[in-house]
């Protein structure tokens, strides 16, 4: 059961989590490793993670990679020339993992810091200086834009 | 530049090899032995009646290790000197650990002799990490709170080690555990201490934790002024347990370090 499970899980999304871990340790290999990992324990723990496999094994690789930070052993980078690759490569992990999760992952701020365990403030400012550096390479960025919720007349 | 698009592109471009990789036949059945490894280990801790994040006061662990080695006092240590996490030298245990009738009070915990009118205690004791960070007690402005859990060990196969279920099975959560480190002038801070398996800390991997949480109400000598925290220093572990008949279980641990800041997570305090 968990055998198909997983098979299902990464004939639909092999390449969206591939993508994603390469985009959070800017490394091929430290992005399969990271893949696989999150995998692992998931579905170690969950008898039918289901429809929501995908997205339970993302946030692993969120909380997983993190850690990383914290002891210091993310992948080393691949070399890269130019672009976008070189200009996160130029990033610290923590700048680079604040970029992905609210670029990226379009998290606000309050939800950032509660993944980080830091402040919204913290956030704030890494976030601004990892912005400072990006723009310097790469030239003006879009701010990001919070959904707005949305405001339903009632009835009368 | 929308900056989204841009990362979604970069992240496609790199991950073609791992894609590939994951669809390889071989590395599906690597992974499927991997996640059956790890359910039999998390069934096994199921089975000693741990069920996901245990989180408990434990006043002992019924460990099989046995005592580690104990680290000579060095007064001159660094943070680079320190031993990591999950190598020898990290974890302290005691030598041995003695059985008072009697409660302990605040005032008698730098003074009370451990081995003299007192019973062996049998059981095993809780482990202390060799040197602890301040800022893992006392929280700081930027990052952490107070009381933020320190890791004991964070190895993947001690994190299920059936030691662990039987630990915590053994103990019940209200038992009253009290960390005292005493210093050579006769100075003490103590501190509540609470252990717990946790697997959700962000930037801690899945492990074994102790939680200290001062308790200013209980310190004293000539540094321990009013609240004040206590100084980096090498200090003498004094563990006691308070059990449920009254009677407490004391046990020294030797020389433990508290070192000012968060060693362990320096980016914590450069990112401001």
């Amino acid at each position: 059961m968990t055998d198909d499970a997983i098979d299902r899980l990464l004939d639909a999304a092999a390449d969206e989590l591939a993508a994603y871990g390469h985009l959070l340790t800017g490394s091929e290999a430290g992005g399969a490793r990271l893949v696989e990992d999150a995998i692992v324990r998931v579905f170690a723990r969950r008898r039918r993670p289901g429809a929501a496999a995908e997205r339970l094994v993302k946030e692993e690789m969120r909380v997983i990679h993190l850690a990383s930070i914290r002891r210091h052993t993310p992948p080393q980078d691949e070399p890269v020339t130019g672009g976008i690759g070189a200009a996160l490569a130029a990033l610290t992990p923590p700048e680079r993992a604040v970029v992905v999760l609210r670029h990226h992952d379009r998290f606000a701020i309050p939800q950032i810091a509660a993944a980080m365990r830091t402040t919204e403030d913290e956030v704030e400012a890494l976030l601004a200086q990892s912005l400072a550096k990006l723009t310097a390479t790469l030239g003006p960025i879009d701010p990001v834009m919070d959904p707005v919720p949305v405001l339903t007349r009632g009835v009368r | 530049m929308n900056l989204g698009t841009a990362l979604a592109e970069y992240a496609a471009s790199g991950s073609a090899r791992t894609a590939a990789q994951l669809s390889d036949a071989v590395a599906r059945e690597s992974l499927r032995a991997r996640v059956r490894r790890g359910k039999r280990r998390a069934n096994l801790v199921i089975a000693a009646s741990v069920v996901g994040v245990v989180a408990f006061g434990a006043a002992a662990f019924g460990s099989q290790r046995g005592p580690e080695p104990m680290p000579a006092p060095s007064p001159s240590a660094t943070h680079e000197q320190l031993p990591p996490i999950d190598t020898s030298g990290y974890l302290v245990y005691p030598g041995g650990a003695f059985v008072t009738a009697e409660a302990v009070s605040c005032l008698q915990i730098p003074e009370v002799p451990v081995s003299m009118d007192a019973i062996p205690y049998p059981g095993s004791m809780p482990p202390l990490p060799t040197w602890i960070e301040a800022n893992r007690i006392y929280g700081m402005s930027e990052g952490l709170p107070p009381n933020y859990p320190i890791p004991l060990y964070t190895d993947q196969a001690m994190f299920y080690d059936l030691a662990v279920a039987e630990i915590s099975r053994e103990y019940p959560r209200d038992v009253d555990v009290l960390v005292a480190l005493i210093a050579d002038d006769g100075s003490w801070w103590s501190f509540r201490a609470g252990y717990g398996v946790i697997d959700v800390m962000p930037f801690d991997d899945p492990g074994l934790f102790v939680s200290l949480t001062p308790n200013p109400e209980c310190q004293g000598g000539p540094r321990a002024i009013d609240r004040s925290r206590i100084p980096s220093d090498h200090y003498n572990a004094r563990v006691m347990v308070t059990r449920p008949d009254g009677s407490t279980v004391i046990s020294d641990y030797g020389d433990v370090a508290v070192v000012t800041g968060l060693p362990s997570m320096p980016f914590l305090q450069v990112t401001k």
